[in-house]
Order: structure tokens, then sequence, then C-alpha cells
């Protein structure tokens, strides 16, 4: 066999900012190259190792792991894993100097002799540690690579040979020979690539920019000399080698001593304590059953036989343990009140819904345990927990990690990417581009969901007032789209955590995160996946802490206890507010197309909820499900079924296939596929599809199905249903869990609105609308607000009770620019006694700050001060509040304020509305719009509520304040609007032939009018606008 | 009375032009704001006639000399100044009936100059006028003085009293002094260099008292002459450092004239000294001496005489891959002594022998065998020294490549070579223009 080069020191862009091809390209092109082995040795990291390690295993070639070390002194020391323990070492090193206090954050000379052993090291290239000692001579090189010698041991230590056509680097390329020659150490060539094409060394330089924070301009010998540092193949690198073959044929000697892949990166998922005399599965059996008994009354057979069916494939799978920790964690949260629901395919589980982990019952649903777990998968099922958002959350998060130490739990990174409008601007930067060019290049990327075919780049650039054929922009367009999804910095994701048996930070490194106290691991939630890492998602859900709120306010101010597992069921209020789309603030079916579909479908059980929840989707809609659903449920279009032996699946969806459930269910009767094979169908076509993965899918299901006699077209359109639906469909479990919510959300907001609306708008922003949209439909449903007082408003919205009738006090947390600390200040001064006057005030709460003592006056909540004289207005605290902003010193400070009587005028009504909005956001008072309706209703304009009188097709004129806009990707182009007034909300719909007319006045104007023609179908009203105008 | 013209398009108009319009009613002109002028009117009525009418006049004559300008005339140069920036036409305003004119125009308009505070403040106050519902004088003026006072200090005392009409001041007259300027058109034009540089160093002699007088020392100057033929001659010189003595300063100028030889008379002359602060320096204990920034400079315009300007200077390496990143940058007399420091570290700049670069890089022809050169020969070497040889041991290639973003894009490819005339030399292959070059030769 020829010495073949095998490249041991290459640099990803996981390297953030150093390197420009992702680890999937550079092993692309070393596999198109014919080089059989790669090393990335990214920069104190092993970020981008799963998808190296997947990538190679594709292509067919060796992957090697490794990173380059920081030492002290800035040196970067590339070194190799050569088996497990080499692997742990280095990823314990990594942890130990990025968890480093300081800003010594390089490994110390301790550092590599105690995590040396199973590790391989190379003296470096021009940033290696015998570069940064070559310059202060020859001999200090030699002590160096000695001392290396010493750390690693002699055979263990590779003098690494570099040449880049650079006048400069063979001088330290004959040095290195040297010294390999005086040490009897062996030499080995490497390219040192950062990027996978020669093309790429471009987009490098404006990487090397961004991190550097200059311009091209500026950054002189920052960049590259040369476009060298690409992969290159055997033939280039014997060519330049020539005069020292062995270190060519070193690599190949090299690669065959690294034995370590990432097949086993070492994860062991901890063991739960049970009590003695049981195992962790025959324990699991019994807090099953106990669960059990206590879900299903009565326990009966179908449950217990698909609950044994569960725990005995847990128990084979061996992962009983996972189980009882996640209901730890449960556990945990019952304990300590906080609310918790498990989503997505755990609800499939009987055993989760005995443990109480999610809220669903599989068995009465008729739910898919193979969508959660499979014998054929192998692979850890995902279990998420919905919390509240928040503090609650922070608390189970902070009890994992006291629980499992810091060297074995931590939350899961988020690879930052770069993408749209952040790319633009960065790379805009750096090519040099003044700040007006870069805000018009910002604006060319697109942030709506729909791309218009029509829109292409000239046509963009040209609207901006752009010419592609410039040189530069040129250059732009081009860079821009090569940085797409290149990874930019790590974050932190927002829930994903991993635990593990022992020290996690020997299976992945550590690293802190952004938030104090935070450890994060160096992959993502998806690579973890891929490495056999079990995450538990801790994801914290606004609903859910609105409705934990809720309950905490009705048990306080209303004395009644609400227990969710327990809400009345079919209740008609809940059920007649969702067929009227009655539902802002309602979680999951409050969005403007949501509320378009619920007069349709009409919604009289749970599981019409169900299907609302799961129909506004991506699947459904791009495979057009969504209208024949509704016309059968219509009764406008008969239920007719793909096959008959469909039926069972699909009669529940009246033969329309809705959820993920339903496509795995078709496979197994259809094809006769195992629920393994079904989920494994779905995930072929899923996002990270790959054709020939798909064809082979697709050969097997269509070959099932010819054996069962499903031919021709049949067998065409169930393929189409299936295949197209498993890249966007919604499974029917967490459509479920997400629908319970959505109930509980209806049924509170209904029943206990005061409560259910003060929690809202403590738990904000979420969901669809803006706090002052949220108020004003509650107003429209008869709920009183009382303004925010200091006097009275805590931080958060209270309830407050007068004669019986139930109001919202606005918190002090809607005043803009107000700290919680010092408005929390605010609430602790009032305990010893009532604010006598301003000046009292703003002496007991010297946390205030000027501007924030302004901003309460402006807003009205000093109105109501109880030495405040009768009528005192806003202008008079502000007048009073402009003085003790001066202080007059202590001479004069008790003196009376002669002018202590305002000389302003009282603010007017529209002046009231827009200080509301300036300093709160939101309005107690009328709407803008009811301040100009005579105005309005003279030129034709008529009221939301009005629109219903209109018959289909009638012209009509309406005007408000643009709550949404949106242009799904699924709308061909249509833009819908929803304007806001007075009366309510009226949905827009703007062609794609006028919004381009009026794009401008679209998207830069928040109050429209617009004439159109009424659309009424099916009680849901529309217009569809035929001319916009501004207000 | 005071007069305030603004110039409505102050964008498209040339302000020195409306000082100078300004100035035919007025000695006292002040230049206000960038955008206008306010003239004291006092004692001109005979020359301007009635100051009722001077705004409308005013206006007139500027449209007929292409300006667009707005005048008010006010008892006191602020109103004046609101008055002619707020109103929508010019306007004169009876003494005691400011606030009545000013009354509506937005508290936006109070000007930040005239107030004496920064413009982030004046938007403060602004700001809270505002939030009180004051958007306009009126309501500003009829607030209670001590209210504001109490409330926005001494400077909203200041914004009142502005949107009243009732501020008093003078106004500020530009001193005209501060240009060191002689211009003549001469009595007898000037045929030769040597008579020019006596009537030079005559206004060079009165500039410089007058720098001194001013206790400034001249940081350069500038030379203007016209000649009989219509063309003209101008010089302008910088200093590193001010100078202040008339005779290293004639010498100088005798220096940069000397290559001039009129083509015609000179029949006009305007010498400038642009004035700097005098060099007060106290050298550290430990500091060496260095020479005296005057002598340098003279000795600087001596050796830029003989080899022409632009060619003095110390060199400076650029920060760039770019091969022979050298510019000549002007010396910097009070630092030389640091210049020492930036030398190349490079490991390649420690070991290269000698190297002498030829500027321009001289073309060659280079044959290629196996991917190397094997023979160079200098194709027209005019007066220098030429190359050619076979290829008896090469190094290379090293390649450079760069400022792929701009025009000033270069890839190039070096190769070092011996030769068998035993020149040891740098050849370079341009590959943009895909020429050879000889690019030094190593001593």
């Amino acid at each position: 066999m020829t010495d073949l080069f095998f490249e041991l020191h290459a640099r990803s862009a996981f390297s953030f900012l150093e390197g420009a091809s992702t680890p999937e390209e550079l092993t692309s092109v070393a596999a198109e190259l014919d080089i059989p082995g790669l090393a990335i040795l990214d920069r104190d990291g092993v970020y981008g190792a799963p998808r190296f390690h997947i990538a190679a295993r594709e292509a067919g070639i060796r992957a090697h792991i490794g990173a380059e070390i920081t030492l002290q002194g800035g040196a970067r020391l590339p070194v190799l894993v050569e088996n497990k323990t080499g692997y742990k070492n280095l990823c314990r090193l990594i942890t130990t100097i990025r968890m480093r206090p300081g800003p010594q954050r390089g490994a110390t000379e301790e550092d590599l002799r105690r995590f040396s052993s199973g590790l391989i090291c190379l003296t470096g290239d021009q940033n290696g540690p015998a570069a940064h000692a070559l310059r202060n001579g020859f001999e200090e090189a030699l002590k160096t690579v000695n001392m290396l010698a010493d750390i690693f041991g002699p055979d263990r230590i590779y003098c690494e040979l570099q040449r880049h056509f650079d006048r400069d680097e063979e001088y330290h390329t004959q040095a290195i020979a040297g010294i390999a020659e005086k040490l009897k150490l062996p030499l080995l060539a490497s390219n040192g690539a950062c990027y996978a094409l020669a093309s790429e060394r471009k987009l490098l330089d404006i990487l090397t920019c961004v991190r550097n924070r200059t311009n091209l301009q500026q950054a002189g010998r920052l960049l590259c000399r040369n476009s060298e540092r690409h992969l290159k193949p055997h033939r280039l690198m014997e060519q330049l080698f020539r005069d020292y073959p062995g270190a060519i044929a070193a690599t190949r000697e090299l690669s065959s001593r690294l034995e370590f892949t990432l097949d086993d990166p070492g994860y062991r998922f901890p063991e739960y304590p049970v009590p003695a005399g049981e195992n962790m599965s025959s324990y699991l059996r019994k807090v099953t059953e106990e669960g059990a008994r206590h879900r299903y009354r009565p326990f009966h057979e179908k449950a217990r036989r698909q609950i044994k069916r569960e725990l005995d494939l847990i128990e084979k799978l061996g992962m009983a343990g996972y189980f009882l920790i996640v209901w730890d964690i449960v556990n945990f949260c019952r304990e300590h009140g906080i609310l918790v629901q498990g989503r997505g395919s755990a609800a499939n589980s009987a055993v989760c819904y005995s443990l109480g982990i999610t809220a669903v019952d599989p068995v009465g649903m008729d739910l898919l345990f193979e969508r959660f777990l499979s014998e054929e998968r192998g692979e850890w099922p995902d279990i998420d927990l919905d919390l509240p958002s928040g503090e609650q959350r922070e608390r189970v998060i902070k009890w994992l990690y006291s629980k499992y130490g810091k060297s074995g739990a931590a939350m899961t990174a988020n690879v930052i990417t770069y993408r749209g409008r952040s790319a633009a601007r960065e790379i805009g930067k750096a090519l040099g581009f003044d700040l007006s060019t870069l805000s018009r290049l910002s604006s060319l990327i697109n942030v709506w969901e729909w791309k218009d075919p029509k829109e292409n780049a000239a046509r963009h650039f040209a609207d901006a007032g752009l010419d592609l054929k410039d040189p530069r922009i040129k250059e732009f367009f081009q860079l821009y789209q090569a940085a797409q999804d290149l990874p930019r910095h790590l974050g932190q994701h927002s829930g994903g955590m991993v635990i593990c048996f022992g020290q996690l930070d020997s299976v992945v490194p550590l690293q802190p995160a952004s938030m104090p106290g935070r450890v994060v691991l160096q992959w993502d939630k998806d690579d973890c996946a891929e490495m056999g890492i079990l995450k538990v998602d801790l994801l914290g859900l606004g609903m859910m802490a609105v409705l934990e709120d809720t309950l905490s306010i009705i048990r306080s101010e209303y004395g009644e206890e609400v227990d969710l597992a327990h809400l009345p069921q079919d209740d008609p209020a809940v059920y007649k507010g969702l067929r009227q789309a009655d539902t802002i603030g309602v979680f999951q079916v409050e969005s403007r197309a949501q509320m378009a579909t619920l007069p349709r479908i009409q919604p009289g059980t749970f599981y019409d909820i169900v299907v609302q929840v799961a129909i506004i989707r991506p699947g459904p809609i791009v495979g057009k499900m969504v209208h024949p659903y509704l016309k059968r449920r219509q009764g406008k279009e008969p239920v007719e079924y793909l096959h008959p032996d469909l039926e069972p699946v699909l009669k529940r969806t009246l033969g329309v296939p809705l959820f993920q459930e339903q496509l795995l269910r078709m496979a197994m009767i259809c094809a006769g596929f195992s629920g393994g094979e079904a989920e494994e169908l779905r995930r072929a076509f899923g996002f990270k599809r790959s054709e020939q993965r798909m064809q082979h899918v697709e050969k097997k299901l269509r070959k099932g199905m010819t054996k069962r006699g499903i031919v021709g077209k049949q067998q065409d359109r169930i393929v189409q249903a299936i295949t197209s639906f498993a890249l966007y469909g919604f499974p029917e479990s967490h459509a479920a869990s997400f629908a319970l919510l959505a109930y509980a959300s209806a049924y509170l907001r209904c029943h206990y609105p005061a409560a259910f609306h003060a929690a809202l708008l403590n738990n904000q922003p979420m969901g669809f609308y803006h706090p002052a949209t949220i108020v004003k439909d509650a107003q429209r449903h008869g709920l009183r607000f009382r303004p925010i007082d200091v006097s009275v408003s805590d931080w958060d919205c209270t309830v407050e009770s007068v004669e019986d009738k139930k109001s919202v006090r606005l918190g002090l947390r809607y005043i803009k620019g107000l700290r919680e600390k010092a408005a929390r200040a605010i609430v602790e001064a009032r305990q010893s006694g009532p604010f006598r006057s301003i000046e009292e005030f703003s002496r007991r709460v010297p946390a205030l700050s000027k501007s924030e003592i302004a901003s309460l006056a402006a807003a009205g909540a000093l109105n109501f001060i109880e030495g405040n004289s009768p009528g005192f207005t806003r202008r008079d605290a502000l007048w009073q509040v402009e003085r003790l902003k001066r202080p007059a010193g202590e001479l004069l400070q008790n003196l009376d304020d002669s002018m202590a009587v305002s000389p302003l005028k009282s603010m007017t009504e529209e002046e009231r509305i827009n200080a509301d909005f300036h300093y709160t956001d939101l309005t107690i008072a009328r709407h803008p719009m009811a301040l100009r309706r005579a105005e309005l209703a003279r030129n034709g304009t008529v009221r939301a509520v009005d629109l219903k009188s209109f018959r289909n097709g009638e012209n009509v004129r309406v005007a408000g304040h643009v709550i949404a806009r949106q242009r799904p990707g699924t709308a061909k182009g249509f833009v819908f609007i929803s304007l806001e007034d007075e009366t309510g909300i009226s949905n827009i719909i703007i062609t794609p032939s006028l919004f381009d007319r009026h794009r401008s006045e679209l998207i830069n104007n928040r109050w429209l009018l617009v004439d159109g023609i009424v659309q009424n179908a099916d009680r849901v009203i529309s217009v569809k606008a035929t001319e916009i105008g501004l207000l | 009375m005071f007069c305030c013209i603004y110039a409505i398009d102050k964008d498209n108009s040339d302000y020195q032009a409306l000082v100078a319009f300004a100035s035919r009613f007025s000695p006292l002109v002040e230049e206000t704001g960038g955008d206008s002028v306010v003239l004291d009117l006092e004692g001109t009525e005979l020359l301007n006639g009635p100051f009722t009418d001077f705004p409308g006049r005013i206006t007139r004559l500027a449209e007929r000399e292409g300006m667009a300008v707005r005048a008010a005339v006010a008892a006191n140069p602020d109103a004046a100044f609101h008055a002619a920036h707020g109103l929508p036409e010019s306007v004169f305003i009876e003494p005691g009936k400011e606030a009545e004119y000013l009354g509506d125009l937005p508290v936006e308009n109070i000007s930040h100059l005239l107030a004496d505070i920064t413009v982030e403040r004046l938007g403060e106050i602004v700001g809270t006028l505002n939030s009180w519902g004051i958007s306009t004088f009126g309501p500003l003026a009829a607030l209670p003085t001590t209210g504001i006072s109490e409330r926005l200090g001494p400077e909203g005392v200041r914004i009142q009293q502005l949107a009243k009409g009732k501020t008093r001041r003078s106004i500020i007259v530009k001193s005209t002094g501060a240009v060191f300027s002689l211009s003549e058109r001469l009595e007898h034009p000037v045929s030769s260099r040597e008579t020019l540089l006596l009537v030079l160093a005559g206004y060079l002699e009165k500039l410089t008292a007058y720098l001194k007088a001013h206790h400034l020392a001249a940081a350069g100057f500038e030379l203007e002459t016209r000649l009989a033929d219509g063309s003209t001659y101008a010089r302008k010189i910088q200093f590193p450092s001010p100078i202040k003595e008339y005779r290293t300063l004639k010498k100088i100028l005798e220096l940069e004239i000397e290559g001039f030889s009129p083509s015609s008379p000179v029949t006009w002359v305007r010498l400038e000294l642009n004035p700097g602060k005098t060099r007060m320096i106290q050298s550290g204990l430990f500091t060496p001496d260095t020479p005296e920034p005057e002598k340098t400079e003279l000795v600087l315009a001596r050796i830029g005489k003989i080899v022409g300007q632009g060619k003095i200077g110390s060199p400076e390496v650029e920060n760039s891959h770019r091969p022979d990143p050298v510019r000549i940058k002007r010396f910097d007399t009070g630092s030389v002594f640091r210049k020492n420091r930036h030398m190349d570290q490079s490991p390649s700049a420690r070991k290269q022998p000698a190297t002498r670069k030829l500027r321009p890089p001289l073309a060659v022809m280079v044959w290629m065998g196996e991917n190397r050169p094997i023979r160079v020969q200098t194709t027209d070497s005019g007066i220098r020294k030429g190359v050619s040889g076979k290829v008896l041991v090469s190094a290379g290639p090293w390649l450079t490549s760069g400022e792929w973003w701009s025009k000033g894009k270069w890839e190039r490819e070096e190769w070092d070579l011996q030769l068998s005339d035993g020149t040891i030399c740098r050849v370079y292959h341009d590959l943009q223009s895909n020429r050879w070059y000889l690019d030094a030769i190593y001593d």
C-alpha cells in the first residue's frame, strides 16, 4: 500500500470564526480527494465532533477526534485522541481550562501532565508551542519540544511540519525538522486546513475580521497571506514534502494508532437508587402499578395489558432508570407546588401516564405507544416536561444540579449559526460598507415566512438600490450565501438538561454558560441524541406559568381550590367560546388562523380541541388535509377512506389523516410494518431526510402494500399521504397534551376572568397578542381594570374585589423603565403606612430614580396618593415630580413649595391615552379608535363588530390598529392583517398584488384604513382588501 | 434693533456669501448657528431706511442675488433669530410684542446655542415640557418663572426668556484679525523670482510679527500668485511643528519658490500663514537631544528640493501582506527616536541577507522546467544592472495574494534563485498580468 496522506490537523467552523467549513463539508471534500482519514482539531472544543463522526461514517473515511488546546501564554497545542482514556482526558482537560475563572484560561504544564494519558500531541503550526518558543531562539524551542516529549512520552509526540508556500514559515519548518533530528522524534506533515476549498479563504478572511472587530481594509496582516490552507490530496502533499517523505508516511502510521471513535463516547445514564430488595425494573413496576390504580378507576384490563407490554419493553431495553428519574423530577415538582406536564410522544405511554409524567390517557385515547418507544429504534425515548416559565423552572434546574453535581449535569448547547440579518450585517461590516448601505443590506433579508418566487436576489438588491454588478455587492452576496448556517458561537438551549452517571465532563467538555452558575455542554440536542446521550427537556411554557399563577390567585382571592386534573369536562361555556372563536389568551387556539377555523370545526368535545390544536400546522396545510376535514366536518363532503382497512385508524378524523400516529398505523395496516418500522419510516421522511433512506423505505412500503393487494393509484395515494405528512405531521399525543392546556386556559378565562387575565398579563410576553389587545378584549367581556397606583399596585397585576365584583389592578411591572427592585421598594415602603404626598413618597422610596418617578407620574400612578388635592391630575403630579428631581438643598428643603399648585392644564383624553401607551404600552381607557369614531362614521367606516351584519360580497370600509401581520409560508404570498378597533378585531386579507402595490404602507404603518369586500362564510368574517389607506 | 437673516435652503447655500451680503448693511455681523447671521442695525437707519421695511427689502434683495432668505427685525437678537427661523415670512416685530409673534412657535425651535446648553440637555427639557403639555413658546412663556426655576434650573429660565423674546445681549462679532493673510494686486508686475521674494519677504516679516503678537507660530503657509497671462502658481506647505522664526520661514519660502520661473509677470500675490501654537517642550532629563525642528525642517526642505517633493520622509511599513508594503511618510521631527522600535521581527527578516530591492522591479524572462525556473534573463534593464543566467538553486514558490475585495487585488508567486552568474536574487511572477519581474538582489 502506498503511503497515503491523512490530514491530521484540520480546523472546522466550530473553532468559531477561525475555520470556514463545516465538519460535513471538510469530510465530503476529504472523501473526494481520497484522503482516507481526517482529524478536526477545533479550538478548545469538540463541538463539531458528533457531526464530523457521522459525516465521516457516511463518507467512509476515518474521523479522528482531537482539539487545539490553548496554553497559558497563548500557544495552541494540537492533541489527538488515541483511546477511550485519551478521550476522557481531552474532555476533562478542556473542561478544566474552560471552567477556570479569571483571564488566565489556558492549560498549565500541570494540567497537561494530569490529562496527557491516551493523548498524542503535535508540536503545532505557527501558533503552536514550538513556534512560539522559536521566537526566543532555537534552544528555547528545543526545550519546549523536549518538555512536551516528557509530558506526553517520546512516542506520543510528532514534530509537525506545515508548508503553505510561505517564506517565513519555511524557517519554522527547517527549525522543527532540526529539533526532530536532535531529539530523535518523528516528523509529521499536515496542511493545517482551515477550510475545505481554496475559494473559501475569502470567507475565512471575513470571519477573521468579525473575530477581531475590524474590516478587511484595516485587518492587514491578520488576514491570510494566501489561499493555501485548504484540504490537499496526497499528490500535492507528497510534492510539498518531497524532502521529508517520512513526514507523509507518519500520517498513516499515526492514524492507525488512533483507535478511538465516537461510536461510544462513554455515556451512562445515572442509576436510580431503589429500596433494598428491589432493582430498578421491579421498582418501576411497583410505582407504575400504584400510579395506575390511582389514574385508572377502575384499573381495567386494557390498561393493565398496555402497561405490562410497555414495562416489559422498558425492562428489555434497560430503560427503567430513565423513567424513574423523570418520575423523580415530576415528584419534586409536585411536592414543591410546581405545575408540570409531559408533552410530545411521551403522552403515548401508559407508563408515563401512570407515573404522573403526562396527563393524557393513551389507552382511553387509543394512542400509539410505538411512536414513543420501540425495540427497533434502539435509542432513548424523548420525554419533554413543560414547566412554568421563569423562576419555577429555574428551581427544578437548580435542584437537578444539586442532585447530580456540577460535573454530572449540564444544559445542552445551542449552536448559534449565521443566519439572516445578523449575517448580513457582520459580512457587510467586514467588507467596510457604510452604515446606510449596511441597513439597506440587512433590509434585504426577508423576514416573512413566505418567499415569493419572483423575489430573487437581483430584484431584492435592485429594490434596495444596490447593484449586483458592483463587485463589492456581488462579493457580499456570495459571501452571505456561503456563511449561511456556519456556526458563530455557542449559546444555551432553552431547556435540554443532560444528566450522567459519573463524570459528564468525561463524555463531553463542559463550559460556563452566559447565565451565572450555569454549565453548558459542547453539543447541541441533536448531537446528544446522535451520541446516545439522554436529555430531559425542561421547557418553560408561558401558559403553564399562567395556569399556576391563576390557580394561586383563585386560592387567595376567591378562596377556592381548582384542580386542573379535575376540571369539569364538556363545560358548555368553554365550548361556546371556542365555537365563537372567542379565544384571545387561550393556549394554542388564539391565533388568527385558529380563530378562522374554530367556527368551522365547531368544537363540542375534547377530541375536537385536539384536532383544532393539530390542524393549523404545516403538515395538514401542505398535505392539503385541512379543507377536506373541514368540509367533512360540516357535512359538505362524504367521509371516505383511502382504503377500507384504514377506517379504524382514520375514523376519528373523518377519513383524513391529521396525526403522525395515524400515518404509522397506516403503514402498519397497509404494508404490514411493525411499530418500530413505521417509526423508522416517519424518521426517514422527517427533517433529517436523506434521498437514499427515503427511497429505501418507500420501496419497502410499496412492497408491503403490494403484498396486501393495495396497488396502482390507491397505493400511490396512500404512499403520498404517508410520505408528505411525515415531515410536518403533529403527534396526536402532543396535540392531546396541548389540548388539555387549551381547555384549562379556556375554562379559567371563562370562569375566573380576573384571575386569568391578571396571570396572563404577569407572564407577558407570550402568545399571539400584545397586552394592550388582551386588556381591550377582556374589557369587552365586562372585566374591569384598575389603573396603576403606587398606593395599591404590586409589582404584578392583582385581583381586587369591590362589592363582590372582581377586577384586575394593573401592576407596577407595566410602567416602562421601572426596575423590579425599585417597584418592590415602593410596595415595602407602603407597609409602614400610606403615602401622604408625592414629596413624602419620593423620600420614603429612595431607590427610585428621577426618570422612574417621572414615568410613574406620567402614567397616572401618583394620582391617588392620599394627600393629593381633589381632582389631582397627572400634570399636577408631573409638575411636582419635576421639582423633586432638583433638590433644594438642606436650607430650603423644608420650606413649602409655593408653586405646588400646578399651572399646567390637565391632559385631554387623547393625551392621557397617548401617555398610557407611551409609559405602559397599554390603556384601560377608551380605545384610541373610539376617539375618532364619529369622524370615521362620516366617511362610511364601519366598526369590527358591525361586520357580521354585512352580506358576503358587500363592499365595506374598516379601520384600526394593526395588531398582527402575517405572510405564512403556506398561503401563496397572501398577507393577513388583524385590525383592532374599540369593538373587536377585523381580519383583513391582502392579495399578493395589492401587497406589492402597498408594501411600504403595510409594513411601516400601524393605523390603516382598508376598503374591501366582506367574505362571510361559515360564520367566519373577513375583509378582502381592495384598497389600502392610512389613518 | 437687530435683524436676523436666515438661509432657508441651508444645504444649498453659500454661508460665506450670506455673511458678505449681510456685511453690506451693517459692520456688526454675528455668524449665528451656521445658517443665519444677526446684524446690529443701530445707527444704520440712514443707510438702510426704516426698520419696518427692512426685512422685506432684505428678502427681495437676497432673492435678486440668488439667495432664498427670511429676515426678522426685533429689539433683541434672539427674538429676531427665532422669528427668522420659525415664522413663515419675513417680519418686523414691534418692541414689546415679541411674545405675541413668537407664541405659536414649537418649543423644539428653541436654539440650544442661544440657550447655551447642549443639544441633549435641550432635548431633555423639551421632553419635560412636552410631558407638561407645553408644545409652543406661548404657554412656556406663561408659566411662572419661579416654578420653572425650581424645576428646570437656570437653563429652564433661560429657555423661558427666549420663549418670551425678552433676552438681552450684544451680538458677538467675529474678529477679522484672526486671519494672518496679506494679498495685493502689484502696482508694478514682477518678472523675476528675486523681486518676488523681496515682496514676499516683506509680507512674511509683517505676518510673523503679527503672529508673535498673538503668541502664535506658523504651522504652515499658503502662497498664491496670479500671472499676467492668466495662469496661477500656488504652494501650500504644512510644518510638522510650528515655526516662529522669521529667518527660518524666509529660508523655507525661498527654497520653495526656487524652482518657480514665472512665464509672465506676477500681477497679484497672496501669502497666508496658518497659525499654530508655539512650541513649548520640556525635554526629559534622560531624553537624548533632538535637532531643533526648525533646522530639521530647513534641511528637509533643502533635500526635498533636490530629490523632489514626496520623496523625502521616513519609510513606514504598512500593515499588509502586500509585497514591499512600504510608503514614505513625512518626517515627524518630534519622534525620530521612537522609530527604531518598529523593526521587522519575522524569522525570515532575521535570517535574510541584506536585500537590494529594485524599485520599480525589472521585467525579466523566465524559462520553466518541472514547474521551477531554470533560466532567467533581463529583457531591458536600461541603466540598471540586469541579471542573466541558468538557475543553479531555487527556493519557492512563495505565494502571496490579497485585497481580493478591491481593485488593489494582487496575487504573485516568488522564487529565490541562485544564478550561474553568481547572482542570488528574487524573481516573481505577477499572476494578474502573467509577467515575471526581478524583485531584489541578495547581497
